[in-house]
């Protein structure tokens, strides 16, 4: 890893206003918004709404910095996976010689420096609000917000780099997050809850990501499946975009 | 500058039967160029000769088809990321991230080379003029200033090859001319431009030596006094009677063609012919014809140019 090109992606990503700003309204906006509004009702009708907070509330939080976070995540992983082609400054980085395949692989640590503070510091604002407006409910402990801050990064950085994977391939950042939130919106919901394709629907990352979630119930469908097929299936859909995304990178015509 | 790879002695660039097919289509056809070091070398052609694709298999944006080529006495593709790194380049234009400065952009770019490029960045904005600009973002940028950026950004290299295809697009006069001054200094620091234009007169201002390019293969190469010398000799004659002159020219068997001028006459005649100016001055005076002068025509490279790539077109 050349750490001049890392902190030069990360300089051309965080330079990018309005990329952090819908970033970070996606992550930490979206949470102070969900808390508020839930919080906003409770002060509006106690006996009918009870308080945000609280460990058996902290899962809405955490469903939503992985849903309209993982939309971040698309937006941020297909900029960074499609930004050097379309303005055409790709070309002018092959033409310094440096190998392609370094150029692809410096921006995954790149984008992760850039994105990991972002759900990070949403992620400390849900366990603010959680805690702020516990009402008297039990908070979580510091472990399980280990399990959860784990899982939430985890499922934010995949679909990080799934983004990507993806975009470096299409070489569209429209037609790239298109495809994405259709997939993750609209498709694989429907693919889930077809049970005749049986095991296969395992292969769909929100089945694996809903698999290891740290916490029981939630809104998203599951089906049966074991931990290590999981993580086996968390693997695959880490290292298959990256794969065929350097792949693109190293043939395409700059 | 810095120290020159093994192969200083060699031409900087060499190609022997580069092709590069898109389908059917014959972008370059079986390219042999030898281009040597320390010159301003322009690589001449019509718009869809052949020429930028050329300059993008020699840079690896594309591959070639077949051939073979070395770039600062190494081979391409194998020796590729050496050879570039003294390499400095545009294609078409240049390219930047339009939120970021010009400075930032350079960061960028710099994180690509070697370390001491970051060094290298306030001097090379110095010497593109864009000190003071630095700090805007590029989309603030005229086309003019993009391409001093990208010019900077080749200098970060340090290179000892420039290769710059159409680098004058989007330049004023003024810009032009400064341009023209700037090739000409990095060749006196002992740099090599190759410049790839479809401009007859950037070619002739600028360059040592030029190739001419057309229909994907290169027709003819040499000193830019050699190209423009290189066709048919052509005389200029002043006359007080010009129609009564060229009917008596017309029946000596070297003359190809001829036309009347302001004041006299043009004559093209055969290639090695050894018509002497006695001899066509004695024929005119027997005719009656008063002659003022009689010298050879300077053909410009223009002129040659369109005679070169007319004749390929109709051999086809």
């Amino acid at each position: 890893m050349n750490p001049r090109l890392i902190s030069a992606e990360t300089l051309r990503l965080r330079k990018n206003r309005a990329l952090v700003i819908w970033a970070f309204i996606l992550t930490t906006g979206a949470v102070v918004a969900l808390n508020l509004i839930g919080q906003g009702f409770h002060w509006n009708n106690p006996s009918q709404n009870g308080p945000i907070g609280g460990v058996d509330n902290f899962r809405h939080s955490l469903e939503l910095l992985t849903l309209v976070g993982g939309v971040a995540a698309a937006i941020v992983g297909t900029s960074v996976g499609v930004s050097d082609v379309t303005s055409g400054v790709f070309r002018d980085l092959v033409v310094t010689g440096k190998s392609r395949l370094v150029l692809f692989a410096s921006r995954v640590p790149g984008m992760l420096l850039v994105w990991l503070p972002m759900v990070l510091f949403a992620y400390a604002v849900a366990i603010a609000f959680n805690f702020a407006f516990a009402g008297g409910l039990p908070t979580p402990t510091g472990t399980q917000l280990l399990k959860d801050g784990l899982w939430v990064v985890m499922v934010d950085c995949i679909a990080l780099v799934v983004a990507m994977g993806v975009s470096s391939v299409i070489g569209s950042r429209g037609i790239s997050i298109g495809v994405l939130l259709g997939w993750q919106l609209a498709v694989t919901p429907l693919v889930l809850n077809i049970s005749t394709l049986g095991v296969t629907r395992e292969l769909l990352l929100s089945a694996a990501t809903t698999r290891v979630q740290p916490f029981t119930g939630g809104d998203r469908a599951q089906i049966g499946m074991s931990l290590g097929a999981a993580v086996a299936v968390l693997i695959l859909w880490l290292v298959v975009p990256l794969a065929v995304g350097a792949w693109r990178t190293a043939t395409r015509d700059a | 500058m810095a120290t020159s790879p093994p192969g200083v002695g060699e031409p900087i660039i060499e190609t022997t039967g580069i092709t590069k097919r898109f389908g059917e289509r014959v972008a370059v056809d079986a390219v042999d160029l030898l281009v040597p070091r320390g010159c301003a070398f322009g690589f001449l052609g019509p718009n869809g000769a052949g020429k930028t694709t050329l300059i993008r298999v020699l840079l690896g944006l594309t591959p070639a088809d077949s051939g073979s080529m070395r770039l600062l006495g190494l081979p391409l593709p194998q020796q590729r990321e050496r050879a570039l790194a003294r390499v400095g380049a545009i294609v078409e234009e240049p390219s930047f991230h339009r939120h970021l400065t010009g400075r930032e952009n350079l960061r960028l770019a710099a994180a690509c080379r070697e370390p001491e490029a970051h060094a290298r960045i306030d001097p090379a904005l110095e010497q593109v003029g864009l000190t003071e600009r630095a700090g805007d973002r590029v989309k603030t940028y005229s086309m003019g200033m993009r391409q001093r950026l990208g010019i900077a950004r080749c200098l970060l290299a340090d290179p000892e090859l420039l290769i710059l295809d159409e680098p004058t697009n989007g330049l004023d006069p003024a810009g032009i001319i400064e341009f023209r001054s700037f090739v000409r200094r990095l060749v006196d620091e002992g740099r090599t431009v190759f410049l790839s234009s479809h401009l007859l007169d950037e070619v002739e201002k600028i360059c040592d030596r030029a190739a001419i390019v057309d229909h994907g293969k290169i027709l003819v190469t040499g000193t830019v006094d050699e190209l423009a010398s290189g066709g048919q000799p052509t005389i200029v004659i002043g006359c007080d009677d010009a129609a009564t002159a060229e009917r008596v020219l017309l029946e000596h068997p070297a003359v190809r063609e001829s036309g009347e001028v302001a004041g006299g006459l043009r004559l093209v005649l055969a290639a090695g012919d050894t018509v002497t100016i006695a001899d066509i001055n004695r024929r005119l005076v027997e005719a009656g014809v008063g002659v003022h002068r009689i010298e050879p025509a300077r053909v410009t490279l223009e002129e040659r140019f369109l005679e070169v790539t007319s004749r390929l077109g109709a051999q086809e």
